[in-house]
């Protein structure tokens, strides 16, 4: 039952990075993709630590799992900010597709 | 054909291919990127191949703290000559092909024949084992690092060091200070560093700990240090200082000083060089090693002989 749990929450986790992915080279400007890379990506970081955890069912490897999710969710809504700022001053939205 | 072959043969193709995308690349700054994608890549496999050290070192130096060097190299490139900088490389050496194609040819014979030799009894890995005993170490590289091959050690750090007196001598007469990047005083950069910096001394004083023992040691626990030596500078919290000072230099010349004394100290006492002392002037040698790894490596991104500190 456990297992089943975690190869659930394994297939959607990659499912949400692939989806990430494919929104990072198909959407048509910088701050779309920042959108589908950051959101969809640490879903599925999440996801896959958490199918990891239940798969490991020990608690110091489900909080050294959690930090790193934290630690890249972190990283990465700074970085995606930092970015998207350093866009907007180069270039301003303009809703249209560049 | 089982499914761990199939993601090791997969994980070689995406090396290969990665490399090919830095060699190939028509632009400076796509194989930079691609480059330090091949070294997560690179990081990978050592862990699959079991190589703990390895894909440690090969995480932090050549993926993280290489890829920084050479950003910093390609922005200061950019303002010392931008049409270098963004110029498309279309042209291909005829000779590099053939020197490629003659080295994926010897690299591939010499595979094919090492996989179907048979393992030598006697060879250097199997006495090392056999002998770790002896010195009380969990870990067989670091035995290898500081208590067999001590001395590739100790002029590996002269490399080191070498090395960043050259940088500075190539270097000295230009004007580098390009690194801060913008948005360094937004209040979530600065509670990202104030996250980031404890933690990241702990996984450098971790690593360096428990290097006799299990996979870690002075040079990747220096990568994880100079790693946040390039945050501070990003963020304008160190800045690069003109004119050296006893401290850089103290750094600098850690190491090599260390591991001399790892030389000496048997031979003052009528023993063989680099005779075992114990572990404790294992982890003093490791100790100052991560000191040097670091300054060095955080002073190559400043590009300065010293650091001093910026805004707090």
């Amino acid at each position: 039952m456990i297992d089943l749990l975690a190869l659930v929450m394994l297939l959607a986790g990659c499912f949400f990075v692939f989806a990430g992915t494919v929104g990072m080279l198909r959407l048509p400007d910088v701050y779309c993709r920042l959108h589908a890379l950051t959101k969809a990506d640490n879903l599925g970081l999440l996801l896959i630590c958490l199918s990891l955890a239940l798969l490991a069912g020990r608690l110091r490897i489900t909080l050294l799992l959690l930090l790193i999710w934290l630690l890249a969710l972190l990283a990465s809504t700074v970085s995606a900010h930092l970015i998207a700022r350093h866009s907007r001053a180069r270039r301003p939205p303009t809703g249209e597709p560049q | 054909m089982n499914a761990q072959i199939v993601v090791d043969i997969a994980l070689g193709l995406i090396l290969v291919g990665l490399a090919a995308q830095v060699a190939l690349g028509r632009h400076l700054f796509r194989s930079i990127v691609f480059y330090v994608a091949f070294g997560l890549a690179m990081a990978v496999i050592w862990a699959r191949l079991g190589a703990a050290d390895l894909a440690l070192a090969d995480a932090a130096i050549g993926a993280g703290l290489t890829g920084a060097l050479m950003m910093v190299a390609f922005r200061r490139l950019v303002g010392i000559d931008p049409e270098q900088a963004q110029a498309q490389m279309t042209r291909h050496s005829h000779v590099a092909v053939a020197v490629a194609a003659l080295t994926a040819g010897l690299v591939a014979t010499v595979g094919l024949a090492a996989l179907t030799m048979a393992r030598a009894p006697e060879s250097a890995g199997m006495q090392v084992l056999a002998r770790l005993e002896e010195t009380g170490l969990g870990n067989p590289v670091t035995g290898v690092l500081l208590v067999f091959r001590g001395f590739d050690t100790l002029i590996e750090m002269a490399v080191l060091l070498t090395a960043f007196v050259g940088s500075r001598v190539m270097t000295q007469r230009s004007r580098l200070n390009v690194t801060t990047i913008s948005g360094f005083e937004l209040p979530l950069v600065r509670t990202l560093v104030a996250v980031i910096l404890p933690l990241a001394v702990l996984i450098a004083m971790h690593l360096l700990w428990i290097g006799a023992d299990q996979p870690g040691g002075a040079f990747q626990a220096g990568a994880v240090l100079a790693g946040s030596g390039v945050l501070l500078l990003l963020t304008g919290t160190l800045l690069p200082a003109p004119r050296s000072n006893a401290m850089a230099r103290l750094a600098l010349v850690a190491g090599v000083a260390a591991l001399s004394l790892l030389v000496l100290v048997p031979l003052s006492q009528g023993r063989p060089p680099l005779a075992f002392l114990g572990k404790g002037s294992l982890l003093f040698a490791e100790a100052a090693m991560m000191v040097s790894v670091a300054v060095s490596l955080t002073l190559l991104f400043a590009g300065a002989p010293a650091l001093k500190a910026g805004r707090q």
